[in-house]
Protein backbone atom coordinates (compact mmCIF):
# COMPACT_ATOMS: atom_id res chain seq x y z
CA UNK A 1 0.00 0.00 0.00
CA UNK A 2 1.16 3.56 -0.68
CA UNK A 3 -0.06 6.89 0.55
CA UNK A 4 -0.76 9.80 -1.78
CA UNK A 5 -1.58 13.14 -0.14
CA UNK A 6 -2.00 16.47 -1.79
CA UNK A 7 -4.17 19.58 -1.61
CA UNK A 8 -5.60 21.96 -4.19
CA UNK A 9 -7.03 25.42 -3.68
CA UNK A 10 -10.13 26.10 -5.80
CA UNK A 11 -12.13 29.31 -6.28
CA UNK A 12 -15.59 27.77 -6.08
CA UNK A 13 -17.64 27.60 -2.90
CA UNK A 14 -17.35 24.49 -0.74
CA UNK A 15 -21.08 23.69 -0.89
CA UNK A 16 -21.20 23.90 -4.70
CA UNK A 17 -18.08 21.75 -5.06
CA UNK A 18 -19.49 19.14 -2.67
CA UNK A 19 -22.72 19.01 -4.65
CA UNK A 20 -20.81 18.61 -7.92
CA UNK A 21 -18.40 16.07 -6.46
CA UNK A 22 -21.15 13.51 -5.83
CA UNK A 23 -22.67 13.95 -9.29
CA UNK A 24 -20.80 10.82 -10.39
CA UNK A 25 -22.68 10.26 -13.62
CA UNK A 26 -21.44 13.65 -14.87
CA UNK A 27 -17.77 12.64 -14.57
CA UNK A 28 -17.39 11.46 -18.22
CA UNK A 29 -18.03 15.10 -19.23
CA UNK A 30 -14.84 16.20 -17.50
CA UNK A 31 -12.37 13.95 -19.28
CA UNK A 32 -12.28 11.49 -22.16
CA UNK A 33 -10.33 9.15 -19.91
CA UNK A 34 -13.54 8.55 -17.93
CA UNK A 35 -15.47 6.54 -20.48
CA UNK A 36 -18.53 5.88 -18.34
CA UNK A 37 -19.88 5.98 -14.80
CA UNK A 38 -23.03 4.10 -13.89
CA UNK A 39 -24.75 4.14 -10.51
CA UNK A 40 -25.62 0.55 -9.67
CA UNK A 41 -26.81 1.10 -6.08
CA UNK A 42 -27.99 4.11 -4.11
CA UNK A 43 -29.65 3.47 -0.76
CA UNK A 44 -29.36 7.05 0.44
CA UNK A 45 -26.34 6.30 2.64
CA UNK A 46 -24.05 4.61 0.19
CA UNK A 47 -23.63 4.84 -3.57
CA UNK A 48 -21.97 2.12 -5.61
CA UNK A 49 -20.73 3.03 -9.08
CA UNK A 50 -19.29 1.07 -11.95
CA UNK A 51 -16.79 3.08 -13.97
CA UNK A 52 -14.73 2.45 -17.08
CA UNK A 53 -11.43 4.32 -17.35
CA UNK A 54 -9.25 4.56 -20.44
CA UNK A 55 -5.62 5.64 -20.08
CA UNK A 56 -4.51 4.94 -23.63
CA UNK A 57 -1.17 6.72 -23.16
CA UNK A 58 -0.04 4.25 -20.50
CA UNK A 59 -2.33 1.24 -20.61
CA UNK A 60 -3.24 -1.36 -23.20
CA UNK A 61 -6.48 -2.26 -21.45
CA UNK A 62 -9.45 -0.35 -20.14
CA UNK A 63 -10.00 -0.41 -16.40
CA UNK A 64 -13.47 -1.47 -15.35
CA UNK A 65 -14.08 -1.23 -11.63
CA UNK A 66 -16.77 -0.72 -9.05
CA UNK A 67 -16.44 1.68 -6.15
CA UNK A 68 -18.44 2.44 -3.06
CA UNK A 69 -18.91 6.04 -1.87
CA UNK A 70 -20.25 7.53 1.37
CA UNK A 71 -19.99 10.66 3.47
CA UNK A 72 -18.43 10.01 6.88
CA UNK A 73 -19.75 11.52 10.11
CA UNK A 74 -16.91 14.07 10.01
CA UNK A 75 -18.09 15.32 6.60
CA UNK A 76 -15.28 13.72 4.63
CA UNK A 77 -16.05 11.90 1.41
CA UNK A 78 -14.92 8.28 1.49
CA UNK A 79 -14.55 6.02 -1.55
CA UNK A 80 -13.23 2.49 -1.83
CA UNK A 81 -12.43 0.58 -5.02
CA UNK A 82 -13.99 -2.86 -4.77
CA UNK A 83 -12.43 -4.70 -7.69
CA UNK A 84 -9.99 -4.38 -10.60
CA UNK A 85 -6.24 -3.71 -10.46
CA UNK A 86 -6.62 -1.05 -7.74
CA UNK A 87 -8.93 -3.17 -5.54
CA UNK A 88 -8.82 -2.08 -1.91
CA UNK A 89 -7.70 1.49 -2.69
CA UNK A 90 -9.30 4.02 -0.32
CA UNK A 91 -9.71 7.71 -1.06
CA UNK A 92 -10.74 10.36 1.47
CA UNK A 93 -11.60 13.82 0.19
CA UNK A 94 -12.18 16.79 2.45
CA UNK A 95 -13.47 20.21 1.36
CA UNK A 96 -12.56 23.12 3.63
CA UNK A 97 -13.42 26.80 3.30
CA UNK A 98 -10.27 28.91 3.35
CA UNK A 99 -10.21 32.68 2.69
CA UNK A 100 -13.35 32.59 0.51
CA UNK A 101 -11.87 29.73 -1.49
CA UNK A 102 -12.03 25.99 -0.97
CA UNK A 103 -9.12 23.80 -0.02
CA UNK A 104 -9.47 20.21 -1.17
CA UNK A 105 -7.44 17.65 0.76
CA UNK A 106 -6.89 14.36 -0.99
CA UNK A 107 -5.70 11.39 1.04
CA UNK A 108 -5.38 8.18 -0.91
CA UNK A 109 -4.21 4.76 0.21
CA UNK A 110 -3.34 3.17 -3.09
CA UNK A 111 -3.42 -0.61 -3.34
CA UNK A 112 -2.35 -2.34 -6.52
CA UNK A 113 -2.47 -5.92 -7.72
CA UNK A 114 0.81 -7.85 -7.76
CA UNK A 115 1.03 -7.38 -11.52
CA UNK A 116 0.59 -3.61 -11.22
CA UNK A 117 2.94 -3.05 -8.26
CA UNK A 118 6.02 -2.73 -10.45
CA UNK A 119 4.47 0.40 -12.00
CA UNK A 120 3.70 2.00 -8.62
CA UNK A 121 5.62 5.29 -9.16
CA UNK A 122 4.08 5.86 -12.61
CA UNK A 123 0.57 5.03 -11.45
CA UNK A 124 0.87 7.21 -8.35
CA UNK A 125 1.96 10.19 -10.44
CA UNK A 126 -0.76 9.53 -13.02
CA UNK A 127 -3.42 9.32 -10.30
CA UNK A 128 -2.35 12.66 -8.83
CA UNK A 129 -2.44 14.29 -12.26
CA UNK A 130 -5.79 12.71 -13.05
CA UNK A 131 -7.44 13.77 -9.79
CA UNK A 132 -6.01 17.30 -10.01
CA UNK A 133 -7.40 17.59 -13.54
CA UNK A 134 -10.83 16.39 -12.43
CA UNK A 135 -10.92 18.89 -9.54
CA UNK A 136 -9.91 21.80 -11.79
CA UNK A 137 -12.68 20.89 -14.22
CA UNK A 138 -15.16 20.57 -11.33
CA UNK A 139 -14.11 24.04 -10.23
CA UNK A 140 -14.74 25.42 -13.73
CA UNK A 141 -18.21 23.86 -13.69
CA UNK A 142 -18.89 25.15 -10.18
CA UNK A 143 -18.03 28.77 -10.91
CA UNK A 144 -20.39 28.73 -13.90
CA UNK A 145 -23.30 27.65 -11.66
CA UNK B 1 15.10 37.61 -51.04
CA UNK B 2 12.41 38.58 -48.53
CA UNK B 3 12.90 41.41 -46.10
CA UNK B 4 12.96 40.02 -42.56
CA UNK B 5 14.88 42.78 -40.76
CA UNK B 6 11.85 44.52 -39.20
CA UNK B 7 10.40 41.53 -37.41
CA UNK B 8 12.38 40.50 -34.33
CA UNK B 9 14.27 42.84 -32.04
CA UNK B 10 17.47 40.80 -32.01
CA UNK B 11 19.42 43.28 -29.88
CA UNK B 12 16.94 42.70 -27.05
CA UNK B 13 17.29 38.98 -27.46
CA UNK B 14 21.07 39.00 -27.51
CA UNK B 15 21.05 41.13 -24.35
CA UNK B 16 19.60 38.08 -22.56
CA UNK B 17 22.05 35.60 -24.03
CA UNK B 18 24.45 35.55 -21.08
CA UNK B 19 21.59 35.21 -18.59
CA UNK B 20 20.18 32.31 -20.59
CA UNK B 21 23.42 30.41 -21.03
CA UNK B 22 24.47 30.79 -17.38
CA UNK B 23 21.23 29.49 -15.85
CA UNK B 24 21.39 26.07 -14.22
CA UNK B 25 20.11 23.41 -14.13
CA UNK B 26 17.73 24.64 -16.85
CA UNK B 27 18.67 27.38 -19.26
CA UNK B 28 15.84 29.89 -19.53
CA UNK B 29 15.25 33.60 -20.06
CA UNK B 30 12.39 36.05 -20.18
CA UNK B 31 12.67 38.59 -23.00
CA UNK B 32 10.54 41.74 -23.22
CA UNK B 33 9.97 43.65 -26.49
CA UNK B 34 10.59 40.50 -28.50
CA UNK B 35 9.20 41.97 -31.76
CA UNK B 36 9.73 45.44 -33.16
CA UNK B 37 6.71 47.46 -32.07
CA UNK B 38 5.16 48.05 -35.52
CA UNK B 39 5.37 44.43 -36.49
CA UNK B 40 4.08 43.30 -33.09
CA UNK B 41 1.05 45.59 -33.42
CA UNK B 42 0.13 43.97 -36.72
CA UNK B 43 0.48 40.46 -35.29
CA UNK B 44 -1.46 41.46 -32.18
CA UNK B 45 -4.32 42.96 -34.16
CA UNK B 46 -4.63 39.88 -36.38
CA UNK B 47 -4.10 37.15 -33.78
CA UNK B 48 -6.55 34.39 -34.80
CA UNK B 49 -9.90 34.27 -33.06
CA UNK B 50 -10.32 31.59 -30.39
CA UNK B 51 -13.27 30.14 -32.34
CA UNK B 52 -10.77 28.81 -34.89
CA UNK B 53 -8.84 26.84 -32.22
CA UNK B 54 -9.27 23.24 -31.03
CA UNK B 55 -10.07 22.82 -27.35
CA UNK B 56 -7.88 20.34 -25.50
CA UNK B 57 -9.31 18.82 -22.31
CA UNK B 58 -6.85 16.41 -20.75
CA UNK B 59 -6.08 15.68 -17.08
CA UNK B 60 -2.93 17.76 -17.36
CA UNK B 61 -4.37 20.70 -19.26
CA UNK B 62 -7.33 22.74 -20.38
CA UNK B 63 -6.24 24.80 -23.36
CA UNK B 64 -6.85 25.81 -26.96
CA UNK B 65 -4.50 25.11 -29.88
CA UNK B 66 -4.31 26.09 -33.52
CA UNK B 67 -1.49 24.35 -35.37
CA UNK B 68 0.37 25.51 -38.44
CA UNK B 69 2.59 23.38 -40.66
CA UNK B 70 1.76 20.04 -42.26
CA UNK B 71 4.36 17.45 -41.36
CA UNK B 72 6.20 15.58 -44.12
CA UNK B 73 9.18 13.21 -44.14
CA UNK B 74 10.87 12.90 -40.71
CA UNK B 75 8.12 15.04 -39.21
CA UNK B 76 9.47 18.19 -40.86
CA UNK B 77 6.87 20.92 -41.24
CA UNK B 78 6.34 22.62 -44.57
CA UNK B 79 8.22 25.95 -44.30
CA UNK B 80 6.26 27.51 -47.14
CA UNK B 81 2.77 26.58 -46.05
CA UNK B 82 0.46 29.56 -46.40
CA UNK B 83 -2.44 30.11 -44.04
CA UNK B 84 -4.73 32.28 -46.11
CA UNK B 85 -7.00 32.93 -43.12
CA UNK B 86 -4.17 34.79 -41.43
CA UNK B 87 -2.64 38.18 -42.13
CA UNK B 88 0.38 38.75 -44.41
CA UNK B 89 2.44 39.54 -41.30
CA UNK B 90 1.70 36.16 -39.72
CA UNK B 91 2.60 34.44 -42.99
CA UNK B 92 5.81 36.44 -43.25
CA UNK B 93 6.72 35.58 -39.68
CA UNK B 94 6.03 31.89 -40.31
CA UNK B 95 8.37 31.90 -43.31
CA UNK B 96 10.99 33.75 -41.30
CA UNK B 97 10.99 31.03 -38.63
CA UNK B 98 12.38 28.66 -41.24
CA UNK B 99 15.02 31.00 -42.65
CA UNK B 100 18.79 30.68 -42.22
CA UNK B 101 18.89 34.14 -40.66
CA UNK B 102 16.44 33.19 -37.88
CA UNK B 103 18.22 29.93 -37.13
CA UNK B 104 21.66 31.54 -37.03
CA UNK B 105 20.44 34.29 -34.73
CA UNK B 106 18.87 31.78 -32.35
CA UNK B 107 22.13 29.83 -32.28
CA UNK B 108 24.00 33.07 -31.56
CA UNK B 109 21.65 33.80 -28.64
CA UNK B 110 21.43 30.32 -27.15
CA UNK B 111 24.83 28.82 -28.06
CA UNK B 112 22.87 25.66 -28.79
CA UNK B 113 23.07 24.06 -32.20
CA UNK B 114 19.42 23.99 -33.16
CA UNK B 115 19.05 24.14 -36.92
CA UNK B 116 15.38 23.65 -37.70
CA UNK B 117 12.00 24.89 -36.54
CA UNK B 118 10.13 21.74 -35.55
CA UNK B 119 6.79 23.01 -34.37
CA UNK B 120 4.61 26.11 -34.52
CA UNK B 121 1.26 26.58 -32.81
CA UNK B 122 -1.05 29.32 -31.65
CA UNK B 123 -2.01 28.83 -28.01
CA UNK B 124 -4.93 30.25 -26.14
CA UNK B 125 -6.44 29.80 -22.71
CA UNK B 126 -9.53 31.22 -21.12
CA UNK B 127 -10.99 31.15 -17.61
CA UNK B 128 -10.46 27.62 -16.27
CA UNK B 129 -7.37 27.09 -18.42
CA UNK B 130 -4.26 25.53 -16.92
CA UNK B 131 -1.34 23.23 -17.62
CA UNK B 132 0.01 21.10 -14.81
CA UNK B 133 3.78 21.16 -14.23
CA UNK B 134 5.56 18.78 -16.57
CA UNK B 135 8.92 17.95 -18.10
CA UNK B 136 9.41 16.90 -21.73
CA UNK B 137 13.11 15.95 -21.73
CA UNK B 138 12.95 14.77 -25.34
CA UNK B 139 16.58 15.46 -26.21
CA UNK B 140 19.75 17.51 -25.70
CA UNK B 141 19.10 20.19 -28.34
CA UNK B 142 15.51 21.41 -28.04
CA UNK B 143 14.51 25.02 -27.44
CA UNK B 144 10.96 26.10 -26.62
CA UNK B 145 9.79 29.69 -27.15
CA UNK B 146 6.48 30.99 -25.79
CA UNK B 147 5.68 34.43 -27.15
CA UNK B 148 2.82 36.43 -25.61
CA UNK B 149 0.18 38.73 -27.11
CA UNK B 150 -1.77 40.20 -24.16
CA UNK B 151 -1.97 43.82 -23.09
CA UNK B 152 -2.27 44.92 -19.44
CA UNK B 153 -1.87 41.51 -17.86
CA UNK B 154 -2.34 42.08 -14.09
CA UNK B 155 0.77 41.67 -12.00
CA UNK B 156 0.79 38.41 -10.07
CA UNK B 157 -2.06 36.81 -12.02
CA UNK B 158 -1.67 33.34 -13.56
CA UNK B 159 -1.41 32.83 -17.30
CA UNK B 160 2.29 32.97 -18.13
CA UNK B 161 4.34 29.80 -18.35
CA UNK B 162 6.26 29.37 -15.13
CA UNK B 163 9.48 27.46 -14.50
CA UNK B 164 9.29 25.31 -11.38
CA UNK B 165 10.62 22.38 -9.41
CA UNK B 166 9.12 19.73 -7.13
CA UNK B 167 6.01 19.20 -9.27
CA UNK B 168 5.04 22.86 -9.21
CA UNK B 169 5.43 23.36 -5.45
CA UNK B 170 8.31 25.78 -5.99
CA UNK B 171 7.85 28.31 -8.77
CA UNK B 172 11.25 29.64 -9.82
CA UNK B 173 9.94 32.26 -12.24
CA UNK B 174 6.55 33.29 -13.63
CA UNK B 175 6.17 36.15 -16.13
CA UNK B 176 3.47 38.83 -15.76
CA UNK B 177 4.29 41.13 -18.64
CA UNK B 178 2.60 39.09 -21.35
CA UNK B 179 2.64 41.87 -23.95
CA UNK B 180 5.23 41.32 -26.68
CA UNK B 181 7.36 39.13 -24.44
CA UNK B 182 8.90 35.69 -24.65
CA UNK B 183 9.77 32.85 -22.30
CA UNK B 184 12.48 30.64 -23.74
CA UNK B 185 13.91 27.53 -22.17
CA UNK B 186 16.04 24.59 -23.16
CA UNK B 187 14.29 21.28 -22.74
CA UNK B 188 15.99 18.88 -20.36
CA UNK B 189 15.53 16.65 -17.31
CA UNK B 190 14.91 19.63 -14.99
CA UNK B 191 12.95 21.88 -17.38
CA UNK B 192 9.73 21.69 -15.39
CA UNK B 193 7.09 24.20 -16.48
CA UNK B 194 3.35 24.80 -16.45
CA UNK B 195 0.59 27.41 -16.30
CA UNK B 196 -1.42 28.09 -13.14
CA UNK B 197 -5.21 27.83 -13.25
CA UNK B 198 -6.66 31.01 -14.79
CA UNK B 199 -9.36 32.26 -12.44
CA UNK B 200 -10.77 35.29 -14.26
CA UNK B 201 -12.55 36.11 -17.52
CA UNK B 202 -9.78 36.62 -20.03
CA UNK B 203 -7.90 35.11 -22.94
CA UNK B 204 -4.21 34.29 -22.69
CA UNK B 205 -2.89 34.51 -26.24
CA UNK B 206 0.49 33.10 -27.19
CA UNK B 207 2.44 31.16 -29.77
CA UNK B 208 4.82 28.28 -29.27
CA UNK B 209 7.88 27.76 -31.42
CA UNK B 210 9.99 24.65 -30.90
CA UNK B 211 13.47 24.40 -32.43
CA UNK B 212 15.70 21.36 -32.49
CA UNK B 213 18.77 19.81 -34.00
CA UNK B 214 18.11 17.98 -37.25
CA UNK B 215 19.97 16.10 -39.95
CA UNK B 216 18.65 14.37 -43.05
CA UNK B 217 20.51 11.17 -42.08
CA UNK B 218 19.56 10.93 -38.42
CA UNK B 219 16.40 13.02 -38.17
CA UNK B 220 15.64 15.08 -35.05
CA UNK B 221 18.10 15.21 -32.17
CA UNK B 222 15.81 13.41 -29.75
CA UNK B 223 16.48 10.48 -27.44
CA UNK B 224 15.33 7.09 -28.66
CA UNK B 225 12.74 5.99 -26.18
CA UNK B 226 10.34 3.19 -26.77
CA UNK B 227 7.25 3.73 -24.68
CA UNK B 228 5.78 0.36 -23.82
CA UNK B 229 2.15 0.43 -22.81
CA UNK B 230 1.40 -1.72 -19.79
CA UNK B 231 -1.52 -4.03 -19.12
CA UNK B 232 -3.11 -4.02 -15.67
Amino acid sequence: MSRLNFEIILDAKKAVLEEIFVDYEYYPNYLNQIESVEIIKNDGKEIVTKQVLVFSTYLKNKITQTSTHRINNDGKFFSKILDGPAKGTEIVIEFLTENSKTKVNVDMDLTLSLKAKIFFPIIKKAYKQFLTGVFYKMNSRAIQK
Amino acid sequence: MEEFSNIINWDKIYSKSEEFTNKTPTKFAFIENFFFEDFYRKLYETFPDISTFTKIEEPDKSAFRRWWGSKGKNGVIDPNEIDSELSPEWNLFYRYLHSENFIQNIQKFSKIIVNKTKHFAFLNMEKGGYQLPHIHDVGPRTLVFLVYFNKNWPDGKPGGTYMSKNEGKDIIFEPYNLDNSCMVFQDGPYAEHGVRYIDRDTERKAIQITMEGFSEEEGWSIYERKIEKIEL
